[in-house]
C-alpha cells in the first residue's frame, strides 16, 4: 500500500500533494510555491529534480513563493542547495518573489544570497 | 574528492607517505586543488547548516507562539464555557449542557418523539403564605428551596426543565437516555420530599415560615429537544403529557407524591404506595388512575418520613363555614362545620352535617377570623366528619389555632 498523505501527483512540471502545488509555468519562467510543504528530505526529490531540470534548461528563471505559507527545513534546505547548484553553474538570471506577510519569508529567502550573491530577492 | 584516491588516503594517515607524495610537482597541485574544493564545499556546508537552523528557529519562534496563542483561546473557551454551564445549568443541569455542547445536532432547533418521566413540583399555599412577607424574604426562601431542590433532582440524574414561580418541571430519560427513568423520577420525588425537612431548618433558621410541597410523576410520550427562534431557544418538552403531569399534581397535599398509572406500571412491584384512587381531569376524557406513593424497593429504595404529628383536639370546637370550590353537591353554597382538631402537619379534623366528597378542595373561614380565607383538601372522609389537609394556610389561622387551648 502506497502513502497517499505525502505522494505527489500530476506531471514532472506539475506536483501536487496534500495542501501543496509546485508547477512550473513555462512561457514564464517560472516556478509556482503554493500552499504548505512540509516534507520529508526524501519526498522533495521530485520538486528537486523539477528544479534542476528548469535551472539546466534555461539560466533565467523565476521563483514564485508568495502563496507558500509553510517551508519546512528540509524544503528550505533543498532551496539553498539549488543556489549553490545555481551558483556552480555560473551566468544564472535567478529572481525569487516573496511575501513579507509571511514571517518566515522575510528572514529566510534574503538569506538565499549568501549561496548565490546575484540572486534578486523581491518581497512585496 | 581526495579521499577517494587510495594514494590521499594514505598520504593523509601517513606523513611519511605524504613527503613522498608531494615530492612530485603535479600531485602537489592537485593536492591544493582539492584541499580548495574541500574548504569552498565546507564553507557551503556550514553556510547550509547555519541557513537551515536559522529558518528552523524561525519556524519554532513562530510555533511557540502559535502554541501561546491557542493555550490562551483555551483558557478563555474554559472560562466562556463555565460561564455557559453556569447561567445555562442554573435551570438545565450539566448533562443538557454537556450534551449540546458536545453534538452539533444538539444545537439545531427541531426534536423529537421520546417516552419520558416527567415531575412537577408545587408548593401548597406559597401564594397565601407570600402576601405577608417581602419580596426579598420570598426569593430567599425560594432560593433555599429551588436549590435544595436542583441538588436532589440532580442526584437522580433528572433535567430540570424550568421553574415556574415556585414550581419545577423536571424530566428524566432526556437529553441523555435512561432505561429507569420512571424509577429514577418516583425515587427523586420522594427524596425530595424528604429532603423538605432540612429546607425548612433552613428556613426557620432564618425566620421564615415552613413550605409544604406536593408532586406528580408521570411517564408519557411528549417532544424534546430545542424549542424556540434562533434567537432564543431552549431544551424543553412539551405534549399533552406535560400537561397531564400538572393535573395530576394538582391533586397533591403537601407532602404527597401521586403518580400516573404508567409511572406505576414501570415500577411494577418496586412500588410501595397507600393505594390509589381515580379522578377526571379537567380536558381529559377518560378518568385516570392516581397512585399514592410511600415508597420504592430496589436499586433506587427510598421511602416516604413517618409522619408521627399527634392530633391536638380543642377545648372549644371552632365555629367555621366551607365552600366547596368544584363540588356539585355544595355547588358553592356557605356550609357551617366545626374545626375539634389540628395537627402540626396541617390536617385539620371537621364535624360535618353532610358528607364530603374525598379530594374535594375547599375554601375554609373560621367565625373567629372573618375575612381569612384558608384552603384545604379533604383527605379522608366518613359520615359527619372530615380531616382535610389545608393546602393554604394563613399565618394568622396558624397563630389563632396553636394559640387555642387544647383539651387535657
Amino acid at each position: 500500500m502506497t502513502d497517499t498523505t505525502t505522494r505527489p501527483t500530476g506531471s514532472e512540471t506539475d506536483i501536487k500533494g496534500p495542501g501543496y502545488r509546485v508547477w512550473f509555468d513555462l512561457p514564464a519562467r517560472t516556478l509556482h510555491f503554493e500552499g504548505v510543504l512540509r516534507l520529508s528530505t526524501s519526498e522533495y526529490k521530485p520538486i528537486e529534480d523539477l528544479l534542476d531540470g528548469v535551472l539546466q534548461a534555461s539560466p533565467t528563471l523565476a521563483l514564485r513563493m508568495t502563496e507558500l505559507q509553510f517551508l519546512n527545513s528540509s524544503g528550505i534546505n533543498m532551496l539553498y542547495k539549488f543556489a549553490i547548484a545555481a551558483r556552480k553553474k555560473g551566468e544564472t538570471e535567478i529572481k525569487v518573489h516573496g511575501s513579507s506577510t509571511i514571517p518566515w519569508q522575510g528572514k529566510s529567502l534574503p538569506n538565499l544570497k549568501k549561496f548565490l550573491p546575484a540572486i534578486v530577492i523581491a518581497l512585496d | 574528492m581526495l579521499t577517494d584516491d587510495a594514494r590521499w588516503r594514505r598520504a593523509l594517515a601517513d606523513p611519511e607517505a605524504a613527503a613522498e607524495l608531494l615530492a612530485d610537482p603535479a600531485a602537489r597541485a592537485a593536492f591544493v586543488a582539492a584541499a580548495a574544493a574541500l574548504q569552498a564545499e565546507h564553507d557551503d556546508l556550514v553556510l547550509l547548516h547555519d541557513s537551515t537552523l536559522e529558518h528552523a528557529n524561525e519556524i519554532e519562534e513562530q510555533l511557540a507562539v502559535k502554541i501561546e496563542q491557542v493555550e490562551a483561546l483555551v483558557v478563555e473557551l474554559e472560562l466562556r464555557n463555565t460561564f455557559i454551564r453556569q447561567m445555562f445549568g442554573r435551570h438545565v443541569t450539566d448533562e443538557v449542557v454537556n450534551t449540546l455542547l458536545a453534538s452539533p445536532e444538539g444545537r439545531q432547533l427541531g426534536g423529537e418523539r421520546r417516552t419520558l418521566t416527567i415531575l412537577i413540583s408545587d408548593l401548597r399555599g406559597f401564594s397565601t403564605l407570600c402576601e405577608g412577607l417581602g419580596p426579598e424574604q420570598v426569593v430567599a426562601i425560594l432560593n433555599i428551596y429551588l436549590g435544595a431542590m436542583a441538588d436532589v433532582i440532580g442526584e437522580y440524574r433528572g433535567s430540570i426543565n424550568e421553574f415556574i414561580g415556585d414550581a419545577i418541571l423536571a424530566v428524566f430519560g432526556a437529553p441523555v437516555p435512561q432505561d429507569d427513568h420512571p424509577e429514577r423520577a418516583v425515587a427523586c420525588a420522594i427524596a425530595m420530599q424528604r429532603a423538605m425537612g432540612e429546607v425548612n431548618a433552613a428556613l426557620a433558621a432564618h425566620g421564615l415560615p415552613a413550605l409544604e410541597m406536593g408532586i406528580g410523576v408521570h411517564t408519557g410520550e411528549v417532544v424534546v429537544g430545542n424549542i424556540g427562534s434562533n434567537r432564543r431557544a431552549k431544551y424543553g418538552v412539551v405534549g399533552r403529557h406535560v400537561n397531564l403531569t400538572s393535573r395530576i399534581e394538582s391533586y397533591t397535599v403537601g407532602g404527597q407524591v401521586l403518580i400516573s398509572e404508567s409511572a406505576a406500571r414501570a415500577l411494577g412491584d418496586r412500588l410501595r404506595t397507600r393505594g390509589c384512587f381515580e379522578v377526571r381531569p379537567k380536558g381529559v376524557r377518560e378518568p385516570i388512575t392516581i397512585h399514592d406513593v410511600t415508597g420504592v424497593d430496589g436499586p433506587f429504595a427510598i421511602h416516604m418520613a413517618e409522619e408521627t404529628a399527634e392530633w391536638r383536639i380543642l377545648a372549644q370546637p371552632q365555629p367555621l363555614v366551607f365552600t366547596a370550590l368544584e363540588g356539585k353537591d355544595t355547588g358553592g353554597q356557605e356550609v357551617p362545620a366545626l374545626l375539634v382538631a389540628h395537627d402540626e402537619r396541617h390536617n385539620a379534623e371537621l364535624q360535618v352535617s353532610a358528607p364530603l366528597p374525598l379530594r374535594a378542595d375547599l375554601k375554609l373561614v373560621l367565625a373567629a377570623l372573618p375575612g381569612v380565607d384558608a384552603y384545604a383538601k379533604v383527605v379522608a372522609a366518613s359520615p359527619g366528619r372530615a380531616v382535610v389537609r389545608f393546602t393554604a394556610l394563613p399565618r394568622a389561622l396558624t397563630e389563632l389555632l396553636d394559640a387555642l387551648p387544647a383539651r387535657a
